[in-house]
């Protein structure tokens, strides 16, 4: 037989054990959805803004219009700003600045697969595809 | 056996269960967030060599005149290497004029970008980006 006292210690150590794990788990499940979205976010805008650079590169070496189309794995949130990025994956933004002087249309929208057409002047369009 | 050693027990077989559970989720994410490195590293040496072409065009004074030392706001902390070589072309050879890079050789490279182009006065372009 166990002598209570001894008793009482393992339930209570069970039960200081047990909430630990549940606020463990409560802030690795946080911290691990955070660092997806953080992931996602920052490699969608990174393939957005790689997709427009190269078309620009291509008109301009080439004289003539170039285009390129995303289909992106999950709906998110396009911003296009003047020379800047954003891409928001639910509630994470991630923004990327152009170091070079382009004329983008600005977009705000929430989009699956889009449609990017640069021109040699330096004028971007991008279009969002349905 | 006393019920408190039962359920002690118990709480044992599942605390090393869920830690398992832990330790492979976490493994499952590290490797998908290494492969969305892997990707945005790949992105950002293409980047880099868009911004190059879209400086120079296919102007050659534009290129032999080139620096390449720019800082890049977007580079949080990465290293990159820039190499850029000019060939003549004639009778279907490649004849090698200059070559200029910034200097920071990257062998051990995690995204890669490769860019060739032929210039307005014939001569060809050879743009290579490294990421680490």
């Amino acid at each position: 037989m166990i002598k209570p006292i001894i008793r009482l210690l393992i339930i209570g150590s069970m039960l200081a054990i047990s909430t630990l794990f549940s606020f463990y788990t409560y802030y690795y499940g946080k911290n691990l959805i955070e660092s997806f979205q953080y992931a996602s976010a920052k490699s969608i805008a990174y393939t957005i803004t790689e997709n427009i650079l190269s078309s620009l590169a291509n008109a301009k070496i080439k004289g003539k219009e170039s285009s390129s189309s995303i289909l992106l794995s999950q709906s998110v949130l396009l911003i296009v700003e003047e020379n800047r990025v954003t891409v928001g994956v639910g509630s994470t933004n991630y923004s990327i600045k152009i170091p070079i002087n382009i004329s983008i249309t600005p977009i705000r929208t929430t989009i699956l697969a889009l449609n990017i057409t640069a021109y040699p002047n330096g004028t971007i369009k991008i279009i969002k595809v349905k | 056996m006393d019920q408190a050693l039962e359920a002690a027990i118990a709480m044992s077989i599942f605390i090393i269960v869920f830690s398992l559970v832990i330790f492979t989720t976490s493994i499952l994410c590290s490797s998908y967030i290494n492969n969305q490195l892997y990707s945005i590293k790949n992105s950002l040496a293409s980047i880099i060599a868009s911004i190059i072409l879209i400086q120079n065009g296919v102007s050659s004074n534009s290129w032999e005149s080139y620096s390449l030392l720019i800082d890049y706001d977007f580079l949080d902390n990465i290293s990159y290497y820039v190499n850029i070589t000019c060939f003549s072309i004639k009778n279907g050879e490649l004849l090698k004029l200059w070559s200029k890079s910034n200097g920071f050789i990257i062998n051990d490279s995690v995204g890669e970008a490769y860019r060739f182009i032929i210039l307005d006065n014939g001569n060809a372009i050879r743009l290579e980006v490294k990421v680490r």
